[in-house]
């Protein structure tokens, strides 16, 4: 299982504001507002705690875990300016968060023997098919190299429970994956289990 | 009680700013899905939830939140919310 969430800073600061009257309460509890007042870059600590909660969502998700919208329900801790964990309900994650000045990129780390790939790219236009289209053909790009398959032959789709999941030709992969993309970034994160054990 | 088909046009009004496909946006039904259909990233649906609580003068708490997924169930929790305030 793995989530991940890309934020565009250029385009949060254009279209959201942490700051307008009752945002972060819907969103944070007290001691992460705690943790935001605290910080000398309050803009980064509330999108950084925002796509730590958004991973973890999609890595619960994952694991089988019913939807819910409220961000207030995954509780975030952070351990030092990379590295913190989630907690939903029972479930916990650890996750990691990587700044540039273009972007947050925060992804769930696997606990087992796997090799993680992360990757963060830009997309040459910002709208939400540009954005989707892009994003799924540079992780299919990527699987197809990785596992040696015929790209050609890789095609992302819903399975019946709606999940998305690659497929080669008629054949469902089990590879964990998750994507996301936000203003001019796309990002995906996948699992490559190193042993059978 | 507000009617539905006044209250659908007050919500396609809160939810117009944050909509990434137009298209869906046209042809919005009350089974349209906010994520999946309209593409509003989910920052934003918080945004749509306290427009919401600012035009009625009523608060929606998390569960409530929770329900707000679509325009059947965001048309739900408003006039749920408008009836308790007496």
């Amino acid at each position: 299982m793995i989530g991940n969430d890309i934020i565009d800073i250029a385009s949060t600061q254009e279209n959201s504001n942490w700051q307008r009257r009752g945002f972060l309460d819907k969103v944070f509890s007290e001691s992460e507002q705690e943790i935001i007042y605290k910080s000398p870059h309050a803009f980064t600590t509330v999108w950084r705690l925002w796509s730590m909660k958004e991973a973890a969502y999609k890595w619960y998700l994952q694991k089988g875990g019913l939807p819910f919208n409220s961000p207030s329900r995954i509780a975030i801790r952070l351990k030092n300016n990379l590295r913190g964990d989630a907690q939903i309900g029972e479930l916990a994650v650890a996750i990691i968060s990587e700044f540039t000045k273009g972007y947050i990129h925060s992804y769930t780390q696997s606990s087992q023997q796997n090799i993680q790939v992360n990757e963060v790219f830009a997309l040459s236009k910002n709208d939400v098919n540009t954005q989707s289209a892009e994003t799924h053909k540079r992780l299919i790009n990527r699987i197809a190299i990785d596992w040696q398959k015929e790209e050609s032959c890789l095609t992302l789709k819903k399975d019946p429970q709606g999940k998305p999941t690659m497929y080669f030709r008629e054949q469902k992969l089990d590879i964990h994956f998750s994507m996301s993309h936000h203003g001019n970034f796309g990002a995906f994160s996948f699992l490559k289990a190193v042993s059978e054990s | 009680m507000m009617d539905k088909v006044a209250l659908i046009a007050e919500l396609k009004e809160i939810i117009k700013p944050y909509v990434q496909d137009q298209e869906a946006f046209g042809k919005l039904t009350e089974e349209t899905h906010f994520i999946t259909d309209l593409k509003i990233n989910s920052a934003n649906l918080v945004d749509i939830v306290l427009d919401t609580e600012d035009k009625y003068n009523i608060e929606i708490d998390n569960d409530s939140m929770d329900k707000m997924s679509d325009v059947k169930s965001a048309i739900g929790v408003i006039e749920e919310k408008i009836a308790a305030k007496g």
